[in-house]
This record gives structure tokens, C-alpha cells and sequence, in this order.
């Protein structure tokens, strides 16, 4: 016996033997292609040449280089693209429109170029061409043309910028998009809010009220067309919508009580919102087609701000009934309701990423005001922005990027300072969004259709 | 049963046998492996560096952008012949309809996009040249370089005895010695490439544990990595690749699990940051020792963003 149990050992260790050899043999012709790991980098922006897109008449110059100068600034502000300085651009435009010289590019360290064209046509349109070079690789990434109005270009200049975007991260762009905020204007004690609306990068700002009354927390419709909001009308807060297109404004819904956080369903058929009565607020959604109202939640405690998960089977919303103002998942017909955030101070106005993957929210502890970050489950808490006062998050469509605003303590009279701002899930590349007068209350439009 | 005995009796005998054997060099192999890895890797920097001018890593990385130029003009060296090519580009305008026609299939999914916004229509009119000129200058660079190798071959060898008498003595006393030196090098080259064989697969192993390393620091700076791509935890990328004997690339590199390219634009965003790191003058011709050519000339890369992401 003694001898058996000696002999274990051994034979395991032999089998060791065997079958390290084995390995050893197997691993033997392997060997000839060495492995490597790459597991660390950089987070560097890609280095971008954008040429002035080419063009024959005076005309079609100035639109080119228009287009190519936005296409850089929406790249530019995104923080993944950086585009070079033209005076180091080697080749021309008129030469590089029959082929790149990827020499040239590569000798300023160029990873992509966009090379495009304007060009009239005799029907009056504008024909807009263009290509996105692996400068590396020397090869088309990818290459498009569009037919539109010579007036259209921004859009046009937005939309291909949005296709570089979607084509390198493999995420799609942001850029042709719009947003609408309340802009401020006037000393804070008389304060005119007026509903405005612009796109993405500030341009074609306009007023869609007049600023006689107050108007709050705007929310776009998946369709683009519609915007929800809060409105004080004879002294009383309620939920309207307005027709981008018609300019039309209807209240929704017949409540007896205020009613106010109002944001849209996913498929855009249904406003989910709160109402309070008798100091108590639930949450309630009605169908915009039937007007049909249901109640989410019942509990004495301040239930607000929902938001639904994009594919509309849950929704999000903060409620003080553990004590402090918390997070809350429940299902999208109420019910089966779960606490998520479990963090020191108070968690406000959460907003479920389009992406899915994500929930922003305010933060505020001890008086500093957090833009942050969270997974559905509660898991993987990130704070990305904080201030005197930083509140409203709202998504970029492609779920990367979030605007919000920031208001810095003023100094009694001299008016709105507030500001909007946009930042990135990483938390680095924050932007001031420039708009004409103060801002606040942003909310993100999907990608135009 | 007696049978039984024997039998196990003789598996015994063999295992005993296999034990004595085998026992002993895997013992030793697990405490060399530890010291001579740091060894090697000190005399492959040295042997890495063939133009040895400054040892310090940092200044590494300073000087291959001076020497960038360098592979820079190596590829437009080809390019030469392409001026010939030049003239023809109308030629060219005709001829690339058939192979322009692969580039349309992919704007033609893209297009609904572009119809559905405003008024584009999306033409693909793939003038595409740069197919035919691809292919032209990826001959034209495979075949150039080997002109470049018999030429570097000799070469590294002979400045290593050179730099080791340089360091060692006075530079006054060895005119002869260099000039020997010069002499023996080829007889070196030759015995080191028949040498090959005769590494031991613990060397071989120590070796291809260094040369990752080596390389590892060198492409490291060169990848960006896609850091806003989506489920990036789940993505890693394999890439394989050919090396020319002066460590630039001898074909296009490629991604295993290539069909993922197609169907996941995460996959594939990555995959492209990979090749850009692969493919960037700053760090391409890689610096590696010629005489260990046969453990480098194809090199498997797996390019992960997790940990660089902290995720």
C-alpha cells in the first residue's frame, strides 16, 4: 500500500512530464509567429485633412470652402477628430480631386482626408460629392454625392459630416441634429424665458414663443416635429405640445392638478410626465392618439421626472420615498419598482440613453451640482461635470455625447448666467454651446429626417 | 492479472524513465526562463538598434520621426514608376469602371440615408482610381524591398562589432580590428542564420517573450485607441502580419474574423484603428534584430482596448 500511494505522486508528475512534452510539441511549430498584445495606447484624436472642397466658379469656391470649414468644426468639436491646419496641406485641391497623393498627406501626419466637390448644376442645384480616404491604407473608406439647394448646405455640410462621424467610430453622428432651450434673457428678478430652437452648432437660431410666458423643460418627439414642455398659462403650470412645423400648441390632457416633467414615449405615441395634487405627485402617461391616461405609480411620496428606456419596457424616475431623493427603474407599465442609486446626496432628473446602455441625472450633495452617469442597474456611477448649479442632461442621439447647463452664482442684477454646455462619456472635451442670449433647459433632437 | 503486473510494471519503468528525462528540464526551465529574459532583452535593444546613436528609450521615440522620412521616401520611391501611371490616370478613367463597381455596393446602402434627409441623392460614381494604383504601388512596394534586404543584411552585422569596439576602446587603435571585423561579419551573418536551428526551444521561447516585448514598445504609441466605440469590452482584434526583413511590412496586414468587419461597425472601428497603428510611419519600419528574422517575419497582434479603457 505504502508503495501505491508513493507511486501517485510520481505518476501524475510523469503525466506532468507527458503532457508538458505534448504541449511543447504542439506549441513548437507555433512559435514561428511571435504574438503580441497590444493592451495600452493612446486617446488621441484622429488627425483629419480637410481640404476646401473644390469648386470652379466663384460661387461654388465660397460653398466649398463653407462646407469644408463646418464639416471641420462639427469634427473638431466632437474631441475624436482633429483637423489639420490647411498652410501645411501639400497637394491641391484641383489635383487632389483626380487622386490623392497619399505621400503628401502622410508627410503631415494626416490618418483620414476628406476630399469633396461643389458643383451647379443646370437645373440650379448644388451637387456635393465627396470622399473619405484611409490616407494609411490608401483606400476609399467611404464616398457619397447629393443633389439639393445651393441653400441647403449646411445641412448638406452637416449630414456628411455625420457619415465621416459614423464611419470611422462606428457609431452614428450627432451632427444634423437641433436643439431647443429656454433662452434668458433679462435680470434674474424679471427674467423673460422665451422657447427657442437652433441647430446643433447655433446656427438658425430662432424664437418659437414671445416670452410672455414662462415656459419650461422642453423635450423633443422621436419624430422631430413635436416638442413637449411645461407652461405656465393664468398662473397655472401644464403640459403642452407644440408643432415645430405649423407652430400650433395644444394642453394635454385634463388633469386637476399641475402638471409638469413631461417627455415623450420612445415610439413618440405616448407623454409620460408627473402630476401633483395634494402635495403628493405620481406619475402618469397619457396616449397622444386615444388621450387615454394611465397611472404609473401610486405612494405617498414624490414620485417625478420619469423617462422611458428606448425600448420603452422600463422607465426611470427619481422619488423620495427611501427618505432621499433617489433613482427609481420600474417596468413601463409600472410596477415591480427598484432603487438603483444609493450614493450620498440627492440623484434628480434622471434620462435614459438612447443607446440604451446608460442613465444621466443631476447630482447634488452638499450644494455641488453633478452631471452624471450610471448603468441601469445602478452599477458604474461617474460624475462628468459639476457646478454651482448644473441640471437638465440631455443625450446627443447617438447616446455619446450630453448637453446640459451651467449656472455660475451671479451677482444679483446683471441677468441669465446660465450657459449650455455639451460633454462626452468620457468626461473630457466639454463645450460651451454658444447661443445668443443666456440658456438653460436643453433637450437634444434625434437625427433629423 | 500477471499480465496486468507487467504491464504496469513496464509503465512504471517508462514513466520512471520519463520522469528522469523530463522531470529535470522542466525544473530547470522554470528558473531560467526568469533571469536570461531580462538578459535578452537588453542585447536585442542593442542589436535593435542598428543606427546605434543614442541609447536613452525616450529619445527612441523622438528619433523615429527623423527617420520616418526616411521610410516615408521609401514609399515614394515607388511612386516613381506610378508617374508613369500619371499620364495614363485618363486610361485609368476608363478601365476603372469594372473594379470601381465593388466601391458602389457600399455607398448604395448608404444613399436611403442620404435620400431620406434632404434632397441628396447619393451618386456612387466611383471614379475610384485608386484601386488600379493600389494594387500598382502594393506590387511595386513589395518588390522594392527586397532590393533594400540583401543590402541591410550585411549592414547590421557589421556595425554591432563596431558599436561593442567603439564602447570598449579607443576608437584610435582599430582600424585593422574594424577592418577584420568587416571581414568576419559576413561569416557571423552566415553562422547565426544557421544557427537557427540550433536554439533550443527555450531560447527560442525567451526570445519571442522579448521581441514582444520590443515590439509591444514600439507600437504602443502609435494606436489610438477608439475610445467612444460601443461595447468596447467586448472587442478585441487579431491582426496578422508579414514583415520584410527591414521590419516594414511585407503585404497588407490582416484581421482575422474578417466578416465582423462587415456586420459590426464597433468590430471594425477598432479594426481600423489597429491597422492605422500598423500602417503609421512613426512607428513602422519595426526595429528588430535581423539575426532573429525567423521568429519576426510574422507577427500576431491582438490589439484589446479593455484594460486601456479600464473596463
Amino acid at each position: 500500500m505504502k508503495y501505491m500511494i508513493d507511486t501517485g505522486p510520481f505518476v501524475r508528475r510523469a503525466w506532468g512530464a507527458v503532457l508538458a512534452l505534448a504541449v511543447v510539441a504542439v506549441l513548437a511549430p507555433a512559435q514561428a509567429q511571435l504574438r503580441v498584445d497590444i493592451t495600452r495606447g493612446t486617446v488621441q484624436p484622429l488627425r483629419i485633412a480637410i481640404p476646401e472642397f473644390f469648386g470652379k466658379t466663384p460661387q461654388e469656391v465660397e460653398t466649398g470652402r463653407n462646407m469644408a470649414n463646418l464639416i471641420s468644426a462639427d469634427l473638431e468639436r466632437s474631441g475624436l477628430f482633429k483637423p489639420i491646419d490647411r498652410r501645411a496641406f501639400i497637394q491641391k485641391v484641383s489635383a487632389l480631386r483626380v487622386q490623392p497623393r497619399f505621400g503628401d498627406w502622410r508627410q503631415i501626419n494626416a490618418q483620414a482626408l476628406v476630399a469633396g466637390s461643389a458643383q451647379a448644376q443646370r437645373d440650379g442645384k448644388l451637387k456635393v460629392e465627396f470622399r473619405l480616404w484611409d490616407v494609411l491604407g490608401e483606400a476609399q473608406q467611404t464616398g457619397l454625392a447629393y443633389f439639393t439647394a445651393p441653400d441647403n448646405w449646411r445641412r448638406v455640410a452637416h449630414i456628411i459630416a455625420d457619415e465621416i462621424y459614423k464611419r470611422v467610430t462606428g457609431e452614428s453622428g450627432y451632427f444634423d441634429t437641433r436643439v431647443v432651450y429656454i433662452s434668458e434673457t433679462g435680470p434674474s428678478n424679471r427674467r423673460i424665458k422665451r422657447l427657442s430652437i437652433m441647430d446643433q452648432d447655433g446656427a438658425n437660431h430662432r424664437f418659437l414663443t414671445d416670452g410672455r410666458e414662462l415656459v419650461l423643460t422642453p423635450r423633443f418627439s422621436p419624430t422631430a416635429q413635436e416638442i413637449t414642455y411645461m407652461l405656465y398659462r393664468a398662473g397655472k403650470p401644464r403640459v403642452y405640445l407644440y408643432n415645430i412645423d405649423t407652430g400650433q400648441q395644444e394642453i394635454i390632457g385634463d388633469f386637476p392638478g399641475m402638471t409638469f416633467a413631461p417627455r415623450f414615449s420612445p415610439d413618440g405615441n405616448k407623454v409620460i410626465m408627473s402630476m401633483a395634487q395634494d402635495g403628493n405627485s405620481e406619475i402618469y402617461s397619457m396616449d397622444l392618439r386615444t388621450r387615454r391616461v394611465a397611472r404609473l405609480t401610486k405612494h405617498p411620496s414624490i414620485d417625478t421626472s420619469p423617462s422611458y428606456a428606448p425600448d420603452g419596457r422600463r422607465i426611470v424616475f427619481n422619488s423620495d420615498r427611501g427618505g432621499s431623493q433617489q433613482i427609481y427603474v420600474m417596468n413601463g407599465t409600472g410596477g415591480s419598482v427598484k432603487r438603483i442609486s444609493f450614493g450620498k446626496g440627492r440623484y434628480a432628473t434622471p434620462v435614459w440613453s438612447p443607446r440604451g446602455d446608460l442613465i444621466a441625472f443631476t447630482h447634488n450633495n452638499k450644494g455641488v451640482f453633478s452631471i452624471g452617469i450610471m448603468r441601469p442597474d445602478g452599477s458604474g456611477e461617474r460624475l462628468l461635470a459639476n457646478g454651482y448649479l448644473v441640471e437638465g442632461p440631455t443625450w446627443a442621439p447617438n447616446g455619446r455625447v450630453l448637453m446640459f447647463f451651467r449656472e455660475t452664482r451671479s451677482n444679483g442684477r446683471n441677468g441669465s448666467s446660465a450657459k449650455l454646455y455639451s460633454i462626452d462619456l468620457t468626461g473630457h472635451n466639454e463645450r460651451q454651446i454658444v447661443t445668443p442670449s443666456g440658456g438653460s433647459d436643453p433637450a437634444w433632437s434625434p437625427l433629423v429626417k | 492479472m500477471r499480465y496486468g503486473a507487467a504491464i504496469s510494471a513496464l509503465l512504471h519503468v517508462g514513466i520512471l524513465i520519463l520522469i528522469v528525462v523530463g522531470l529535470p528540464g522542466l525544473l530547470r526551465s522554470d528558473r531560467p526562463e526568469i533571469v536570461p529574459i531580462s538578459v535578452e532583452l537588453v542585447s536585442i535593444e542593442k542589436l535593435s538598434k542598428k543606427p546605434v546613436k543614442k541609447t536613452p528609450p525616450k529619445p527612441k521615440a523622438k528619433k523615429p520621426p527623423p527617420k520616418k522620412p526616411a521610410p516615408p521616401k521609401a514609399a515614394k520611391k515607388p511612386p516613381p514608376p506610378p508617374p508613369a501611371p500619371s499620364p495614363t490616370p485618363p486610361e485609368a478613367l476608363k478601365i476603372p469602371e469594372p473594379e470601381p463597381l465593388p466601391p458602389e455596393p457600399v455607398p448604395k446602402p448608404k444613399p436611403p440615408v442620404a435620400k431620406a434627409e434632404p434632397v441628396p441623392k447619393p451618386k456612387p460614381k466611383p471614379k475610384v482610381k485608386p484601386k488600379p494604383p493600389k494594387k500598382v504601388e502594393q506590387k511595386v512596394a513589395a518588390k522594392s524591398p527586397p532590393a533594400p534586404r540583401p543590402k541591410k543584411k550585411p549592414k547590421p552585422p557589421a556595425p554591432k562589432p563596431d558599436a561593442f569596439q567603439s564602447l570598449l576602446k579607443n576608437l584610435a587603435q582599430d582600424r585593422r580590428k574594424a577592418e577584420k571585423a568587416k571581414a568576419d561579419a559576413p561569416t557571423k551573418v552566415t553562422r547565426k542564420t544557421e544557427d537557427k536551428p540550433e536554439r533550443s526551444a527555450l531560447q527560442a521561447r525567451m526570445m519571442a517573450a522579448s521581441l514582444a516585448q520590443a515590439v509591444n514598445q514600439q507600437i504602443t504609441p502609435c494606436w489610438s485607441i477608439p475610445a467612444g466605440v460601443r461595447d468596447v469590452q467586448k472587442i478585441s482584434v487579431a491582426v496578422l502580419i508579414r514583415l520584410n526583413p527591414d521590419g516594414s511590412l511585407g503585404a497588407a496586414p490582416k484581421v482575422e474574423d474578417s466578416g465582423r468587419l462587415g456586420r459590426d461597425p464597433s468590430f471594425r472601428a477598432v479594426a481600423e484603428s489597429s491597422l492605422r497603428a500598423l500602417r503609421n510611419p512613426q512607428c513602422m519600419p519595426l526595429k528588430l534584430p535581423y539575426d532573429q528574422y525567423d521568429l519576426w517575419k510574422e507577427i500576431t497582434f491582438v490589439f484589446d482596448p479593455k484594460e486601456a479603457l479600464g473596463q
